[in-house]
C-alpha cells in the first residue's frame, strides 16, 4: 500500500470537543500518528455527553484515526510521560483556556526543553496574551463575541441560536498553519509556538463586514436569506414529507406501558383491546386510533417517549410510505416540514425560473420583470414563490430548477446528508466504520479528494485504548514501570 | 502603519497562481498571509468579484471593493485571458516556476481550455491543481448551479438554524458559505506541497463546496440521525433556559449548564448577582450539584431565569463583557461591527492593521492576520492589487517579454 501523506509525523493532543479534535483529524485522516491524551477525570465533553466515555456518538465524529492514552495530568508523572512523548513527537497542539497548559508543567518553553524543534499550537478563545486571554467559555459563545450572531437571522426578530458556528472556522487555520510549520521546519529545522485565537479566526470570515464600518461606519444587521444581488434569493416552503415510527407490543407489560404514554385514554380501558388476543382480533380499529395519537407528535418525539416506557420502536425513513400503504405496526406522525432554496441572479435566470413555474400570470407583472423591481417587490415575490413550491417535494423542486440553470437546493437534514443525498454518496462524505461498542456508523470525511494520496477514515479510539502501545512500543516502558504508573494513579 | 515591503514568510519559496473567483479567493489569501507570492490572475478588464459590495465610500466601482479588498491584501495582480492561445502560453510560461494554481472554474473547464491537470504536470511536475467547484468534478451534480443560499442549504448547516415558525436561515454576510471552501482549499494545497517536498510530486485536489459546508455540519445533525434517527429541528431548545438574554443595549449569551460541571460554570453567575443585590434566595441556595437539565421543571425555570434577566438588564453589552471577566462568568455579548472595532482585546494583541490605499489617498483599518506566532508570523502587508497593476513586474521584468509584444497583446485583448 502507498505510504500516506503525512505519515512518519506524530501529534500529541491536548484538545477537547470540536476545534482542536477537529483540526487534528483532518491530519490524522491524512495519516499522521495522533495520541489524544485523555483523563477518565477530565473526559471531552463529548465523552461525558453517552451514558458511557466510549457510548458517545458525538465523539466518534471529530476524532478518527486517533489513539488514546489515559493519563492524569495533575499527577507529575504523568507529566514526565508526556515529556518523553513529546520528545518523539513533531507537533503538540492543545486547546485550554489560556495559560493551563502552562500550569500543568507542558508549557512550550518546557515542552522545547525536551524537543527543541517541537511545533506546538495553542488554540484558545481570545488567544494567550491580553486581559482576556484566561476567559472560558465555547463556540456558541464566540459566535456571538466575533459578531456573527448579531448579522444571522431576521431583521425584525432577535438573532437565533447559531451553535459554535466559529469552531468551524477556526480549523482551517490550524491545519494551513501547522503544514506551514512542517514545511519551514524541514527547510530550518526550526520549531515554534503559535497562538491562535479563535476570534480573530473567525474576524477572518466577516472582513468586508469590518471594513465596511472602518470605511462607511455602518453598522452590519440582518438580512435573513437575501442577497443584495439577486431576487427571488430565499428558502421556500416545500410539500411536507410524511414521517413514521415502527411500534411492536407482545407483552401485556408492555402494552401497559404503552398505554400510560399516550395519557390512558378511555379506549384503552375497552375490553376489546385487553388481551393480545383480542388487540389482535380488533387490529385495524387498534391501529387507526394508535394513529390519531402519533399523527401530532415528530417521530423523534413519539420514539423518546416509548423508549423511555420500555416500548419498542423504531424511528422510520422520512417519506418511504405512501399515504395509505403503510404496513402493519408502521404510524404516521407529524409530517416535516421540507424547504429548497432558491437564487435567482440574472434575467436569463428569471425567464427560466417562471417557465419552470409554467409562466404563471403573475410572472408578467412589469413589477417583476427587472431585479431592481423584484427586490422592491420581495416579500410579495417570496410569497408568490412559496405558493407554487409548497405543491412540490424539496427535491423535486431542486431537480426542476438545476434542470433549467437555476441555482436551488434541498434544505438538508442528517438523514439527507447520511441517507438521500446522491452527491454526498458519490463522494463517500460519510464513509462506514466499524466501532467496537458502538457497531456501525458513519463519520465524515475529508471536503477535498487528493489524486494521489487519498484520505483513510479510520474509527475513534476508545477510552485508554492505546495506553500499552504507547507506553510500551514507542516508549519502550516495561511491565514494571507501566505497573508503577498505575499504582501511583498517573494511568488510569 | 505596516512596511509595504514583503518580507520573509513562512511559505516565501512557494509562489500560487490563483485564478478563482468569490468562490475561492480566501485560498490565495490565507497563503499569501503566510509568505506565499500569490499571483491573481484577471480576465482583462477584472474579475466579476471586484462588483461585490460593499463599497469604498459607497461607490461602485472593481477598484473599491471592500470584499475584494478583504480577501486579496498581499497578492499581485495580473490580467491574462487564459482563453486565448497567446494567453495559454503566458500562462504555462507562469505554471514553470509555480507550486499550486489554484482555481475555482466549472467542473472540467480547466480540460476543455487545454489547462488540466494532466497538461500542467508535463510542463511542471511538481505543480499541484486545486480546482474549487459547487459539488466536485464528478457525480450526479456536478453540473448543478450553486449561491451562497443553496450552499448552505445542501450542506446541512442550516435546517437547524432560525425559528421553527419561519424558514431555516443561512448565517449571514454574503458568499460566507464560500469562505469554508477556500479554507479547505489551503489546506489541501498545503497538504499537497507537503507531499511535494517528501517526494517531488505535484497532485490535483478537488474541493467540494457543498463538502465543505458539509464539513461543518454538527455532530448533532449526522450523529444524531446516525445512531438515534433524530432529526435536530429549528427553534428546538437543546435545553429549556433560554440562552439568548436581553441586556440593555443588545443580547448576551450566557447557559446555564446541568451535570457535572453545574456548579462550577453557574455559581459565578450568581456571585454576580449577589454583588448587584438581583439574587434571590433560589438562587443563593439552588443545589447546582444534583441539577439535571431534563428534569427542570418550569418553576425551576422560571426561578433561574428570572433574577438573570434582572441581572443583565441593568447593563450594556460592554459592561457585561467587563463584568464577565471580572466575575469569571461565561457571558459574552452579540456583538456588532462597532463593539468588534472597540474590543479591548484585540487592540491589547494589536490585532488590528493599517494598510495604506495611496491611490485613495488613506490607509484602511484591516483585521490582522489569523496567528500569533515565534517564527515568520503572518502579515498583512500590501493592499489588494489594482486590475493588472503587476502585469509590467511580471511579464516585462520576470518573463522577459518585450514592451512590443506586450503592446501588441494588450491589443488583442489578451492582457
Amino acid at each position: 500500500m502507498a505510504k500516506k501523506l503525512l505519515e512518519g509525523i506524530r501529534i500529541v493532543d491536548f484538545t477537547r470537543v470540536i476545534v482542536g479534535p477537529l483540526s487534528i483529524k483532518a491530519l490524522s485522516d491524512y495519516g499522521a500518528e495522533v495520541i489524544k491524551i485523555e483523563s477518565r477525570k477530565a473526559l471531552d465533553q463529548f465523552r461525558s455527553s453517552g451514558p458511557e466515555p466510549d457510548l458517545s456518538p458525538q465523539f466518534t465524529q471529530w476524532n478518527t484515526g486517533k489513539l488514546s492514552i489515559t493519563l492524569d495530568l495533575t499527577n507529575p508523572k504523568s507529566v514526565d510521560v508526556v515529556k518523553r512523548l513529546v520528545a518523539k513527537s513533531d507537533i503538540v497542539i492543545e486547546s485550554f483556556a489560556g495559560g493551563v497548559i502552562e500550569k500543568l508543567g507542558l508549557g512550550y518553553e518546557e515542552l522545547k526543553k525536551v524537543k527543541p524543534d517541537i511545533i506546538m499550537l495553542s488554540s484558545c478563545m481570545q488567544g494567550q496574551t491580553g486581559p482576556y486571554a484566561r476567559h472560558p467559555g465555547w463556540g456558541f459563545q464566540l459566535s456571538a463575541l466575533s459578531g456573527f450572531c448579531h448579522i444571522t437571522g431576521w431583521p425584525d426578530r432577535q438573532p437565533p441560536e447559531l451553535g459554535v458556528y466559529t469552531d468551524f472556522i477556526a480549523p482551517h487555520f490550524n491545519v494551513t498553519i501547522i503544514l506551514a510549520a512542517l514545511l519551514y521546519r524541514r527547510r530550518t529545522g526550526k520549531g515554534q509556538f503559535i497562538d491562535m485565537a479563535q476570534f480573530e479566526n473567525g474576524l477572518q470570515f466577516t472582513a468586508p463586514l469590518i471594513l465596511d464600518y472602518m470605511v462607511n461606519h455602518r453598522g452590519a444587521s440582518r438580512m435573513g436569506n437575501r442577497s443584495n444581488y439577486a431576487a427571488p434569493h430565499g428558502v421556500y416552503r416545500c410539500r411536507d414529507e410524511y414521517t413514521w415510527c415502527g411500534i411492536s407490543m407482545s407483552t401485556d407489560k408492555e402494552w401497559e406501558s404503552f398505554c400510560k404514554v399516550l395519557g390512558n385514554p378511555a379506549w384503552t380501558k375497552e375490553p376489546k383491546f385487553s388481551t393480545p388476543a383480542s388487540r389482535k382480533e380488533n387490529e385495524d380499529e387498534l391501529d387507526n386510533l394508535i394513529e390519531k395519537w402519533t399523527i401530532s407528535y415528530t417521530p423523534e418525539r413519539v420514539t423518546m417517549m416509548f423508549q423511555q416506557a420500555g416500548v419498542v420502536i423504531d424511528r422510520l425513513p422520512t417519506g418511504i410510505y405512501q399515504l395509505g400503504k403503510n404496513p402493519r405496526g408502521t404510524y404516521r406522525c407529524q409530517s416535516e416540514d421540507r424547504w429548497c432554496a432558491i437564487s435567482v441572479f440574472t434575467d436569463e435566470e428569471w425567464e427560466s425560473f417562471c417557465k419552470v413555474m409554467g409562466n404563471p400570470a403573475w410572472t408578467k407583472d412589469p413589477k417583476f420583470s427587472t431585479l431592481l423591481g423584484r427586490k422592491e417587490n420581495e416579500d410579495e415575490l417570496d410569497r408568490l414563490v412559496e405558493e407554487w413550491t409548497i405543491n412540490y417535494t424539496a427535491e423535486d423542486v431542486m431537480t426542476m430548477m438545476q434542470e433549467a440553470g437555476v441555482a436551488a437546493g434541498v434544505v438538508e437534514t442528517g438523514e439527507d446528508q447520511l441517507e438521500h443525498d446522491p452527491q454526498t454518496k458519490h463522494r463517500n462524505m460519510f464513509p462506514e466504520l466499524e466501532h467496537p461498542t458502538l457497531g456501525k456508523h458513519h463519520a465524515p470525511a475529508s471536503p477535498f479528494i487528493m489524486s494521489k494520496t487519498p484520505c483513510e477514515i479510520r474509527r475513534s479510539p476508545l477510552l485508554g485504548e492505546h495506553n500499552e502501545y504507547v507506553l510500551k512500543e514507542l516508549l519502550g516502558m516495561s511491565d514494571e514501570e507501566v505497573a508503577g504508573l498505575v499504582i501511583e494513579g498517573a494511568l488510569e | 502603519m505596516v512596511s509595504k515591503e514583503k518580507t520573509e514568510g513562512m511559505l516565501s519559496p512557494y509562489r500560487v497562481l490563483d485564478l478563482t473567483d468569490e468562490k475561492g479567493l480566501l485560498c490565495g489569501k490565507i497563503l499569501g498571509d503566510l509568505g506565499a507570492d500569490v499571483i491573481k490572475i484577471e480576465r482583462p478588464g477584472g474579475d466579476c468579484a471586484r462588483n461585490i459590495g460593499p463599497f469604498y465610500h459607497d461607490e461602485p466601482d472593481p477598484e473599491k471593493s471592500l470584499f475584494w479588498f478583504s480577501f486579496n491584501a498581499n497578492k499581485r495582480g495580473i490580467t491574462l485571458n487564459i482563453e486565448s492561445i497567446d494567453g495559454q502560453e503566458i500562462f504555462k510560461k507562469l505554471v514553470e516556476r509555480a507550486d499550486v494554481v489554484v482555481e475555482s472554474l466549472p467542473p472540467g473547464y480547466m480540460n476543455k481550455i487545454d489547462l488540466g491537470y494532466s497538461v500542467l504536470e508535463k510542463i511542471n511536475p511538481g505543480v499541484s491543481l486545486v480546482s474549487i467547484t459547487p459539488f466536485g468534478q464528478t457525480g450526479p451534480y456536478s453540473d448543478y448551479k450553486i449561491s451562497d443560499v443553496v450552499a448552505w442549504a445542501l450542506g446541512g448547516y442550516m435546517y437547524s438554524v432560525g425559528d421553527s415558525d419561519r424558514s431555516p436561515v443561512r448565517v449571514g454576510l454574503y458568499c460566507q458559505s464560500y469562505l469554508h471552501a477556500g479554507g479547505q482549499a489551503a489546506q489541501g494545497a498545503m497538504m499537497a506541497l507537503y507531499h511535494r517536498e517528501m517526494t517531488g510530486e505535484g497532485q490535483s485536489i478537488d474541493v467540494s463546496i457543498q463538502d465543505s459546508l458539509t464539513r461543518c455540519t454538527p455532530e448533532r445533525i449526522t450523529a444524531n440521525w446516525d445512531f438515534n434517527k433524530r432529526v435536530a429541528r429549528r427553534g428546538e431548545r437543546i435545553l429549556s433556559i433560554r440562552r439568548i438574554w436581553p441586556c440593555k443595549d443588545g443580547y448576551v449569551y450566557a447557559i446555564y449548564w446541568g451535570g457535572r460541571n453545574a456548579r462550577r460554570w453557574n455559581s459565578p453567575l450568581v456571585r454576580w448577582m449577589e454583588s448587584e443585590g438581583v439574587a434571590t434566595d433560589f438562587m443563593e441556595n439552588f443545589d447546582w450539584d444534583s441539577f439535571n437539565m431534563m428534569d427542570a421543571t418550569q418553576e425551576i425555570i422560571d426561578s433561574i431565569e428570572e433574577p438573570t434577566l434582572k441581572l443583565f438588564g441593568k447593563f450594556t453589552m460592554a459592561e457585561l463583557l467587563e463584568g464577565a471577566l471580572k466575575h469569571n462568568a461565561q457571558v459574552y455579548p452579540f456583538a456588532t461591527t462597532a463593539d468588534i472595532a472597540s474590543n479591548p482585546q484585540l487592540a491589547s494583541r494589536y490585532f488590528w492593521v493599517e494598510v495604506e490605499h495611496p491611490e485613495l489617498g488613506t490607509s484602511i483599518t484591516y483585521p490582522g492576520p489569523f496567528a500569533k506566532n515565534t517564527e515568520l508570523p503572518p502579515r498583512i502587508f500590501r493592499r489588494a492589487p489594482l486590475i493588472g497593476e503587476h502585469n509590467e513586474e511580471i511579464y516585462e521584468k520576470e518573463l522577459g517579454i518585450s514592451k512590443e509584444k506586450i503592446l501588441r497583446l494588450k491589443q488583442a485583448e489578451v492582457i
